[in-house]
């Protein structure tokens, strides 16, 4: 249980995906203006990183391991990525076109989302056993979420933020998301 | 957190549904994703909503999004089945600890984590269709801006 919590703690907050390992950087700073399509974003991408992970344990323990195929690990994991969002997508679709009206948008981001296919080469890095793995992706998908949270309610404050003209825009996000990591990094040695 | 507005264009008419393209806006312009944001890889996106304005084909409209309703279906849609799955994982994970008819304790768990995933999907379904009966939905019609 308290291996299970570290490894919770440390994906969301010390070894943070977005701001401390700087992956899926592109959502976080293009799903980050406002807080609400941020926070769908954070659950979606929640979602698949979970299953993602579990799928990715079992395929890694019983079919690259079993056959000694580790070398088409990143492949194999891309694919596992790209079919599970694909099937996310049908079944949204087809359950509800309200749903894909307002969620489905998001759902191609996330195939593109490098942080997913990092967790995924992680979990097998790190060793972990079934329930880890699984923990693992929601903690990390829980990490991109606060990230990205943050990050929109700063944005939707700098809309009435006097900024200086040169930095509006592109500029004062970088800024900010810089000055997130700075903060971020100081909760390394935590664990 | 409230409405958030978009611009659209009237391509499609179906009794009382309207089929609105979306026109493409600031955030969208330097999108490197822009195209496969658009179903099908069409470049076009199509919103299908109730005709509360009566409007014709070539009408541009304004259309509301309610961040409320985004919430409660990105809960509903993503939040319920994952912590559903996750749950029982974690609680198959307690109660099964060796194999069971030759099939590994991992595989049984996961098998245990998809079957509640599919029930707390037809959950989500059920949900969904019920609000949408209702009159619920994401984006709907301001007004006309010809």
């Amino acid at each position: 249980m308290v291996n299970i919590f570290i490894i919770f703690l440390s994906a969301v907050i010390v070894n943070n995906y977005v701001l401390v390992n700087f992956l899926g950087i592109c959502p976080f700073i293009g799903v980050s203006k406002k807080i609400s399509p941020a926070l769908s974003m954070g659950m979606a991408t929640t979602f698949v990183m979970t299953l993602t992970s579990a799928v990715s344990w079992l395929i890694n323990k019983y079919i690259l391991d079993g056959l000694n195929l580790q070398f088409l690990q990143t492949v194999s994991f891309i694919l596992v990525i790209a079919s599970l969002v694909q099937l996310v997508e049908m079944f949204v679709k087809k359950i509800s076109k309200p749903l894909y009206d307002a969620l489905g948008i998001f759902l191609p981001l996330i195939t593109t989302n490098c942080a997913i296919l990092g967790v995924a080469l992680f979990l097998v890095l790190k060793e972990y056993n079934f329930i880890e793995s699984i923990i693992f992706g929601f903690s990390a998908g829980v990490g991109f979420t606060l990230a990205i949270v943050i990050m929109a309610g700063i944005r939707e404050e700098l809309e009435l933020a006097d900024v200086p003209e040169y930095f509006k825009g592109a500029a004062i996000t970088m800024i900010v998301a810089g000055c997130l990591a700075l903060a971020f990094m100081g909760f390394s040695g935590l664990i | 957190m409230d409405q958030d507005f978009e611009i659209g264009e009237v391509v499609e008419i179906k009794g009382a549904i309207a089929g609105i393209e979306l026109l493409e806006n600031d955030q969208c312009h330097s999108c490197g994703a822009k195209m496969i944001c658009r179903p099908g890889g069409s470049g076009k996106r199509i919103l299908y909503l109730k005709n509360t304005l009566n409007t014709q084909i070539g009408d541009r409209v304004l259309i509301e999004q309610s961040d409320k309703n985004q919430l409660k279906l990105a809960f509903m849609q993503y939040g319920l089945p994952i912590l559903s799955f996750l749950f029982a994982v974690v609680v198959a994970n307690y109660l099964i600890s060796g194999s069971y008819l030759g099939i590994p304790s991992d595989i049984l768990q996961f098998g245990i984590g998809l079957v509640v995933l599919a029930i707390a999907g037809l959950i989500s379904r059920y949900w969904a269709k019920k609000k949408a009966a209702g009159g619920f939905s994401v984006f709907s019609m301001k007004e006309i801006c010809n």
